[in-house]
């Protein structure tokens, strides 16, 4: 578990570093005509619509959900090849039938034109 | 130490847990959650689990939250529906259920006698370990498996796929009689 | 490493899924296979599956367990796989002039069947949770992508979205249940749970219950038992009608597959525990199944109360936990898979372009325009209600005498009253066909050969099954399993 000390104190500094600047920044900061500031242009171009006005596209949507799936797929892979030496041929055997199966998801969905963009 | 660490991350796992029901807007809740499945990543490694709190941070904070935030995005929700939200009698059952649920847990957990289950030994849950009851015992779920990601990945295809020429052109046929039989 | 002659054993499931697998790639290439030839490999498969099915069984006589204990090829699995593989084979019969006329694509929608079956038949076989589970999971995902197929239709993406968010919900339910047995337990191989749950429930931990009622919960909703059965109105009216009886007779065998088996043979030594959970919910069922029914004016929407109701008579059959109730609930259920499927396809026939001709209104007078259809109906309705000489009455009365002989002669007794309430809304629908006017005269077109195949066969069966139940009796008795620790 000692291991693991270096992680935390990491993720301590982490958090206190962050606080520290944005707590910094905050008291050294000049006060007012904030609303300006957070216009998308600063420049001075008034924006025409907000951006919630403009949903995202279901494409988006369709390749996050089968890049989770595939990822799942890919978790599964990390214990086998840990284990490969002990799994032997068997292992193998039985990684190439899960394998199989998902590629055929794959060529469904690269023919089916659910990666194309446009 | 330990415990120390422990004391921390269950409470901002529950802490986080509770932002992501009670927040108004969807994606500080959905950021809330990257806290509760981290923290819960963290409960993972105490626990002498380092692999699955890696797989926790890499799937479920990695990939199914970012999966939350392109719905919500999706869906264009910026703030959710005062009238359904908040509902008096909905808040009620909510509270009701979660009390009723919540004291049940407690007093199985705590009827719980430590001599029914072999304590967790770092053999028990090491990698290696898993990797073999995983790819010997339950070889046959885990060939199920690769079925059932094959029929989520037709699903989202189906669901989500834009239609084909030939879809819309039916759609469009469609939608022309429907107003016809409307006229009149 | 596993004995390769069990991958044999497997056989009927790995051609089932690769069948689907096949459908799925050949209807992505070019303009794919069409409809009608999707249907008949899809066809071909589940009987080459069928057979194969056989050439198992006559292999392994009694049970064998396969897969570490993970799998199991007995008696009861072949029935329900049978069962499975029939139910899926008139879903296709009823599907493919239904696909035709809609203009979606048929590639996947016979493969997601054929996927959603493999699913169900692992469901069958499975004897540890886990693989319980995940079969559940499969055959649930592909029922959800099946109900909302008709994408363009709103009342199928409201049936798909109900269904899918409360399917998942209870899916979660479900698997916290099993890993609270697992904690208890601390295994999820049925046989083994059963002995583990005993000794820790001498030790008093209250995990044991907690898990238990969480996972009969999630069987609950998979079978659409009372309190549980919320979602099964919208989705059975919303999906495409081949689908709905699809859910209505393959996934409920399989769901009452699954839960006979974790009930007898995971939860078998809890029996006095869980009986009474048992006992409310089935009659619960039959009461709002059969009472919600009679203000139904959508015959879809009633035939979907009226399956919640047979859910809880059924139940009742499981509930007595004897020798006669287990074969009368699998005689019970091999009867209403007929029954369902040939009203549903009666209600497939009658209804026209989107959802119209589904209410009552719709079968006025329909004994003047086509008194075959009419009499088919009439077969099915006297069915569902129990009246000889049909199946549904040699189910119903030896469910309800197994109940009485295990000493539930209230849980009968509810059983008779709700029987006699449900002969109200299913003769109204014939009081419509046989005493109204229609307002049209010509007879209603035979669209498609297959489907009035489906609907005589059903009949035919119906009434086989009622007039000489002898031997359909003797292969509900193949299929008997004891409970643990009885």
């Amino acid at each position: 578990m000692t291991s693991y000390l270096p992680i935390l104190v990491f993720t301590l500094v982490a958090v206190l570093f962050l606080t520290a600047a944005l707590l910094a920044a905050r008291l050294l900061r000049h006060a007012g005509s904030a609303s300006m500031n957070l216009e998308p242009y600063e420049c001075g171009n008034e924006a025409l619509t907000f951006a919630h006005d403009h949903r995202f596209s279901i494409r988006y949507y369709l390749i996050a959900v089968l890049f989770v799936i595939f990822d799942v797929e890919t978790v599964f892979l990390f214990p086998w090849a840990v284990l490969f030496d002990q799994l032997a041929l068997f292992g193998f055997i039985e990684m190439m039938v899960f394998l199989a199966i998902l590629v055929v998801g794959y060529v469904y969905i690269w023919n089916r034109g659910a990666l194309r963009w446009v | 130490m330990e415990l120390l660490v422990f004391l921390i991350f269950a409470f901002l796992a529950v802490a986080a847990a509770l932002v992501v029901v009670a927040h108004k807007n969807p994606v500080y809740s959905t950021m809330a959650l990257v806290f509760t499945l981290f923290s819960v990543a963290v409960l993972f490694i105490l626990l002498g689990a380092p692999f699955i709190g890696v797989l926790q941070v890499l799937i479920y904070t990695g990939a199914i939250v970012v999966l939350f935030l392109f719905v919500i995005m999706l869906l264009n929700i910026g703030r959710e529906d005062s009238q359904i939200a908040g509902h008096k009698a909905q808040l009620f059952f909510a509270l009701l259920g979660a009390v009723s649920f919540g004291s049940l847990v407690i007093l199985a957990l705590s009827s719980l006698r430590p001599k029914v289950l072999a304590p967790l030994t770092p053999e028990l849950v090491s990698l290696k370990a898993l990797a073999s009851t995983l790819f010997n015992e339950f070889l046959l779920p885990f060939e199920i498996i690769g079925l059932l990601l094959t029929v989520a990945v037709i699903g989202a295809t189906v669901a989500a796929r834009r239609p084909t020429a030939e879809e819309s052109a039916a759609t469009a046929a469609e939608r022309s009689i429907e107003t016809k039989e409307a006229r009149p | 490493m596993p004995d390769p002659q069990e991958f044999l054993l497997l056989a009927p499931e790995i051609l089932l899924a690769s069948a689907g697998l096949l459908l799925l790639l050949v209807g992505t290439i070019g303009r794919g296979l069409g409809n009608r030839h999707s249907a008949v490999v899809a066809l071909a498969s589940l009987f080459l599956t069928a057979i194969d099915l056989y050439a198992v069984g006559r292999s392994v006589p009694g049970s064998r367990l396969l897969f570490h204990g993970t799998f199991v090829i007995d008696g009861f699995a072949l029935f329900w796989k049978s069962l499975i593989l029939i139910a899926t084979a008139l879903t296709i019969l009823l599907s493919i002039r239904y696909m035709e006329e809609a203009g979606y694509r048929a590639g996947e929608y016979y493969a997601l069947l054929l996927l959603a079956s493999s699913g169900m038949l692992l469901m069958a076989s499975g004897y540890s949770l886990l693989t319980i589970w995940i079969a559940l999971e499969t055959m649930a995902l592909a029922s959800y992508i099946l109900a909302g197929y008709f994408k363009r239709h709103l009342r199928s993406n409201e049936a798909a979205l109900k269904y899918f968010i409360l399917g998942a919900l209870s899916s979660g339910i479900l698997l916290y249940g099993i890993s609270l047995l697992y904690g208890a337990a601390g295994t999820v191989q049925l046989g083994e749970l059963a002995r583990g749950l005993e000794l820790a429930r001498a030790q008093g931990s209250l995990l044991v219950p907690l898990g238990w009622i969480l996972l009969s919960a999630g069987l609950f909703f998979k079978v659409a038992a009372v309190p549980f059965h919320i979602w099964t109105p919208d989705v059975y009216v919303g999906a495409p009608t081949p689908i709905t009886a699809y859910l209505a007779a393959a996934s409920k065998a399989a769901s009452f597959a699954i839960l006979i088996r974790i009930f007898y043979e995971g939860l078998g030594t809890l029996y006095g525990d869980w009986k009474w959970i048992l006992a409310g919910v089935a009659a619960a069922s039959m009461i709002w199944g059969n009472v919600a029914a009679l203000i139904q004016d959508n015959v879809k929407r009633m035939l979907a109360y009226s399956s919640i109701a047979h859910a809880g008579y059924v139940l009742m059959g499981v509930l007595a936990a004897s020798e006669i109730g287990l074969w009368s609930v699998l005689y019970y259920l091999l009867a209403y898979t007929f029954i369902t499927m040939g009203a549903f396809a009666m209600v497939l026939l009658l209804e026209r372009r989107e959802y119209a001709g589904e209410t009552c209104a719709d079968y006025a007078g329909l004994a003047q325009r086509s008194p075959f259809l009419a009499a088919m109906m009439v077969i099915f309705l006297v069915a569902l209600t129990g009246i000889p000489p049909t199946g549904g009455f040699f189910g119903k009365v030896y469910l309800f005498a197994a109940a009485v002989q295990a000493g539930w002669t209230w849980l009968a007794a509810v059983g008779v009253v709700t029987s006699a309430i449900s002969l109200y809304y299913y003769f109204r629908i014939v009081v419509y066909m046989y005493q109204t006017d229609s307002a049209e005269a010509t007879p209603v077109p035979l669209r498609a050969p297959a489907l009035v195949t489906v609907i005589t066969l059903c009949a035919v069966a119906t009434l086989v099954l009622g007039l000489y139940p002898e031997p359909f009796i003797q292969i509900a008795k193949s299929g008997l399993l004891v409970v643990a620790g009885r």
